[in-house]
């Protein structure tokens, strides 16, 4: 029993070390990610989680984590269009001085891209094509990540 | 005059031969034009399938693709075909891969009605099985009525086969159901059941898990949902040997009404359940049969839910009470009710409830602490002495684990649980369980 014990000890302290390692890259990411951004939105990114997490709720059935993915996805939708109005109402002064007329055409491209991304997410979720919804997310971070690439400081 | 008549009509002859050969000429010119047409359609078409995206060339090399030369048909681009009844039809499969290795002292179940009474088990046992893998197939169908979506799901914790040679166990039924215009039919979870669950390896001592063919209707809004449900009904009742038996004599389906609410802080939701609880000549667990019949209401409530905290944190909880909630709460490890030897029902109150509280460590790494007690009020005067220790009167369980997602959509995961149990005699036995889990949803 006690070499059973041990043995299990010994893989708790395993994971642990694992989950250490992950932890400070992690923490670096996070506060890398954070010093870049100018609009943040702690919603996105808690309902982003929650619904990566929906497949780990064991007793609801598949039917039933459509549901709550759908119902995650709506609210995902609704966060992103409220951040594409704030993206693109943002005062001019904190765009920067460096941007020139082409660069804020573009900066108001992308912000109405974001916002058709949002609504997409949102039609996809009304029609339960759940198949789809990772690739509509997956659009909307390539709208951020290439807005971000072009025009952030 | 005679001879140049008969030249001419030669040379007419030889003419009008000749005519004959051209024309049947001219056909098989026209012929072969006809044949080179369609070949080069059909190497038009071989060329546009030779310019799809990399993997079909050798698809072609393989010869899934298979070339109408004549070029009437499109190449068909597939090995083999699915059919399905109707063309919008979108057919998902999927389930997951899940190993558990368990150990505990003594050998037992984390089940309330199952936790050993005193030492004689084993100690340390390692019990290793995949059996709670699950294989499901979903549809999704758009009708003019709305959209049509069925799922059948199905585990391996069906007949147990020998663990000596081959684990071929085998499948269960959990989930074959259809929604449809607000409703679901077939079966699947009951509406009782704690709508917000705990995140740990194994279930809570006092879990509310029924799965039972259901009629329902919902309602489904953004900020609530509500449902109406009929379900199967099934007594369980307490006889005087001490056995939770089943009379079969079931008249009224159970029903269950639930409000879901979904505020931005959490999820919640109550569920009540109403019972018609018979027995008509019912034959107890010793093989006897009663003379007379009886039936009474049951009811129950059933709150559950969950409240965020900072981060990613949060606590989650259930709590129910009932007369005659029985075999809803903690694996049915207690009976609706007592029975008496003229046959007259006697509902008992059961209650039970959960508390944990989950906490991120990293994005990749979770906790979560949880409590547990279930317990009832048997009606023990209609219970021989004898028999009291083979009924339960309360349970109580702690659970502490660590998650782990190493990848996408997968779980590793080490659970520590504890467990105590006791019955009517004042027996008590407790149990200590690891498991470690290997888990991955495909």
């Amino acid at each position: 029993m006690l070499l059973r014990v041990g043995f299990l000890l010994l893989s708790m302290l395993v994971l642990s070390a694992c989950v250490s390692k992950s932890v400070s890259s992690s923490n670096e990411t996070e506060q890398l990610s954070k010093k870049e951004h100018k609009i943040e939105s702690e919603e996105l990114r808690i309902l982003m989680r929650e619904l990566s997490m929906v497949v780990y709720d064991r007793q609801k059935s598949e039917l039933d984590r459509d549901d709550l993915r759908r119902r995650y996805a709506l609210n995902l939708a609704d966060v992103v269009k409220e951040l594409a109005y704030k993206v693109e109402h943002i005062p001019q002064n904190e765009l920067g001085k460096a941007l020139t007329d082409q660069d804020k055409a573009i900066y108001e491209r992308y912000a109405h891209e974001l916002y058709l991304n949002g609504e997409e997410i949102g039609r996809v979720a009304q029609k339960y094509e759940m198949e789809k919804l990772d690739g509509a997310i997956a659009k909307t971070q390539q709208s951020c990540d290439r807005c971000h690439a072009l025009l952030r400081d | 005059m005679k001879k140049s008549a008969l030249l001419c009509f030669f040379v007419l002859s030889i003419m009008g031969v000749q005519a004959a050969e051209d024309k049947s000429e001219l056909d098989a010119l026209k012929a072969q034009a006809k044949g080179l047409s369609e070949r080069i359609d059909a190497y038009a078409l071989r060329q546009d399938a030779e310019e799809e995206p990399a993997g079909l060339e050798d698809e072609v090399q393989k010869g899934y693709i298979v070339d109408d030369v004549a070029g009437n048909k499109a190449p068909i681009r597939q090995k083999g075909i699915l059919e399905m009844s109707s063309a919008d039809t979108v057919l998902s499969v999927g389930g997951r891969i899940d190993m558990q290795s368990i150990v505990s002292w003594p050998e037992g179940a984390y089940i309330a009605g199952k936790i050993p009474l005193d030492e004689r088990g084993e100690n340390g046992q390692l019990l290793m099985s995949a059996r709670d893998s699950r294989l499901w197939v979903k549809t999704r169908t758009p009708t003019d009525e709305g959209l049509v979506r069925t799922l059948i799901e199905v585990d391996f914790l069906g007949t147990t086969a020998s663990e000596a040679t081959t684990n071929s166990h085998g499948l269960r039924l959990r989930h074959a159901y259809l929604e449809a215009a607000g409703f679901t039919v077939g079966q699947t979870n009951s509406a009782f059941n704690s709508f917000v669950t705990l995140d740990t390896i194994r279930y809570p001592l006092n879990y509310t898990l029924v799965r039972q063919p259901v009629l329902r209707y919902s309602v489904n809004e953004r900020l609530y949902g509500v449902d109406l449900s009929f379900e199967q009904p099934e007594t369980t009742l307490l006889d005087q040997n001490g056995t939770i038996f089943t009379p079969k004599d079931d008249v009224v389906p159970d029903v269950v009404a639930r409000l879901r609410y979904y505020p931005s802080w959490g999820e919640g939701s109550v569920a009540l359940l109403g019972r018609y609880i018979t027995q008509d000549q019912a034959t107890l667990s010793n093989g006897s049969t009663l003379s007379g019949k009886d039936a009474t209401f049951g009811w129950g409530v059933n709150i559950s839910g969950k409240i965020k905290l900072f981060e990613l944190d949060d606590i989650r909880f259930d709590a129910q009470y009932g007369v005659g909630l029985g075999r809803y709460v903690a694996f049915n490890a207690f009976a609706a009710g007592s029975i008496d030897a003229d046959g007259k029902i006697e509902l008992q109150a059961t209650y039970g409830g959960h508390i944990g509280y989950r906490h991120w460590w990293t994005h990749k790494l979770r906790s979560t602490l949880a409590f547990t007690y279930a317990g009832t009020d048997n009606n023990m005067e209609n219970v021989n002495t004898a028999d009291y220790d083979r009924v339960n009167r309360e349970v109580y369980g702690s659970q502490l684990n660590l998650l782990w997602i190493p990848l996408p959509n997968g779980l590793v995961g080490l659970e520590y649980s504890k467990a105590l149990r006791t019955v009517e005699s004042g027996i008590k036995g407790d149990m200590d369980m690891v498991t470690l889990l290997v888990r991955y949803d495909f």
